[in-house]
């Protein structure tokens, strides 16, 4: 195996142990990086003088007897909407290109960089992280590492694509309506959006402060489980891989969830179902509605927020935003008020269910990865616009905070991604059931090409 | 809302508001606020109880 392919445990194992430094581990990382990411575009800054700092220090510790940290030479990178110390957070904009510096880095990669994890840059996403495909208008598209061709989905396209390249063996993002789970399971890595709230989203530049979640991708379950626990304050959350799974409690979505589906999408919910023993359907009702009314709030805050720059600097958004960040500012009231009613009621139901069930199955999407620039696709026999109707099946959770791991389910063709979907506060069992997966087999996430 | 009594709506509620839709992105933003619209109305149309509060909730 070669250091680009080790997983982040499986780096900090070798580091420990002295087989390669944490500089060298760097170095391999960064040749990947240079030899191929002129093709998959996932960095948008480099931060690799930075990198080659901390990983001297990694190795400088080790050889010093000290404690060297649980991410010791782990190469990770973030999402460019995380700060960075002396970089322009931009958030996928050009309008934030000239935004002053911050002077700290945000608490993630603070905490990141003290378990010994070394910073190699920032990665592409849509502009202001309201898109599912990460075809950047100022930056370029991001491309699936599985085939070109095709989108690594979004708006966390950036840090699944360096994933799955083996960039990095870590990074993060951010979800409001799917963005880490969605790119997650169009590029066969793990992704993790905890409960809303579990993550604290300083450092960060919002999109939704409604539906906003920061999370780790990983190409394990131990890494994704050791990011979120080094992520989350509370000790009573920390993940327990080993903890039991009772299958009378596991059930696959049905209805909203299912409608459309590709048939490979399907045979992967399956997979994950009867590996996991769990034989039960469970409608969540009104999922559709769901859907609608997080579609509205999302686009009503996100215009909010950017009403100063949409009236100043128009021409200076990307053409696929604009029009979206203008409607959603100008909603009535009455719908953003409904649509808030709407998400109480919502929760309930789902809460209702968690009392009879403990993990609930989806697919992350309802197709694989489409082609760049594919303007629709066909969803039960009809063809529906791409970029607004691939996050169908994760914007109803998203819209209640709920935690999913979604798992790459093993596919002979382009990769496919299931959401593990827990109570909320529950992110420790959907991991276990993520971990018994893995153990199982069924699970894929490997370094291509 | 049919298409005209959203153009009318967008015409007004940019003056009110005080945000301007420039000639050149009318038409996307007419689109835009057209499939808004259509989730809108699933939203607005459910008979929720009168005793549900909105989601976020101030807590002093």
């Amino acid at each position: 195996m070669k250091l680009f392919e080790l997983t982040a445990t499986g780096i900090v194992a070798q580091v420990r142990a002295g087989r390669f430094s944490a500089s060298q581990v760097l170095a391999a990382h960064i040749a990947r990086i240079e030899a191929l990411d002129a093709t998959f575009n996932c960095f948008t800054a480099r931060t690799f003088e930075r990198a080659r700092a901390e990983a001297a220090l990694v190795d400088a510790k080790i050889q010093a007897g000290q404690e060297p940290g649980p991410l010791a030479g782990v190469p990770f990178a973030v999402k460019n909407l995380f700060d960075i110390e002396g970089l322009p957070t931009v958030a996928g904009s050009k309008i934030r290109r000239t935004a002053p510096p911050p002077k700290v880095d945000a608490p993630h990669i603070k905490r990141l960089n003290e378990a010994g994890a070394v910073l190699l840059g920032a990665l592409n996403m849509d502009e202001f992280a309201f898109g599912f495909v990460t075809e950047n208008a100022h930056d370029g598209p991001t491309r699936n590492p599985h085939d070109p061709e095709h989108v690594a989905g979004g708006s966390s396209g950036g840090s699944v694509a360096a994933l799955a390249a083996g960039f990095c063996a870590l990074t993060l993002g951010s979800d409001t309506n799917g963005s880490i789970r969605l790119p997650a399971g169009l590029t066969g890595v793990y992704g993790l959006k905890a409960s809303y709230g579990r993550i604290t989203r300083e450092g960060t530049f919002p999109f939704v402060d409604s539906f906003d979640h920061i999370g780790p991708f990983a190409r394990s379950v131990a890494d994704l489980a050791l990011a979120y626990d080094l992520l989350q304050d509370e000790d009573e959350a920390s993940p327990v891989l080993g903890q039991g799974i009772d299958p009378a409690r596991v059930a696959m979505l049905d209805d909203w969830f299912q409608h459309g589906a590709s048939p490979e999408m399907l045979e992967a919910l399956h997979i994950v179902a009867d590996a996991l023993g769990g034989t039960a359907s469970v409608t969540l009702p009104e999922a559709k509605r769901a859907r609608s009314a997080a579609f509205c709030i999302t686009a009503f805050e996100g215009g909010q927020l950017h009403k100063p720059d949409l009236i100043a600097r128009p021409r200076d958004y990307d053409p696929a935003t604009l029009p979206r960040l203008l409607a959603g500012a100008l909603q009535p009231a009455q719908t953003i008020y409904q649509a808030q009613r709407f998400r109480a009621w919502f929760r309930q139901q789902a809460l209702a269910i968690f009392e009879r069930y403990d993990l609930l199955l989806a697919p992350a999407t309802p197709i694989t990865a489409p082609l760049i620039g594919q303007p629709t696709f066909e969803l039960g026999g009809e063809a529906v616009p791409t970029r607004a109707n691939i996050g169908l099946y994760t914007q109803p959770i998203s819209f209640i905070g709920l935690p999913v791991v979604c798992v790459p389910v093993a596919s002979a063709g382009l990769p496919r991604g299931v959401q593990i979907i827990a109570a909320p506060g529950r992110e420790a069992l959907a991991l276990a059931a993520a971990a018994r997966l893995e153990d199982r087999g069924v699970l894929s996430a490997k370094v291509v090409p | 809302m049919d298409q005209e009594t959203q153009a009318a709506y967008l015409a007004a509620a940019e003056k009110l508001l005080g945000l301007p839709i420039r000639p050149e992105h009318k038409e996307a933003v007419q689109t835009a606020f057209a499939v808004v619209c259509k989730h809108a109305e699933l939203v607005t149309s459910f008979k929720l109880p009168p005793e549900t509060e909105a989601a976020p909730r101030y807590i002093p």
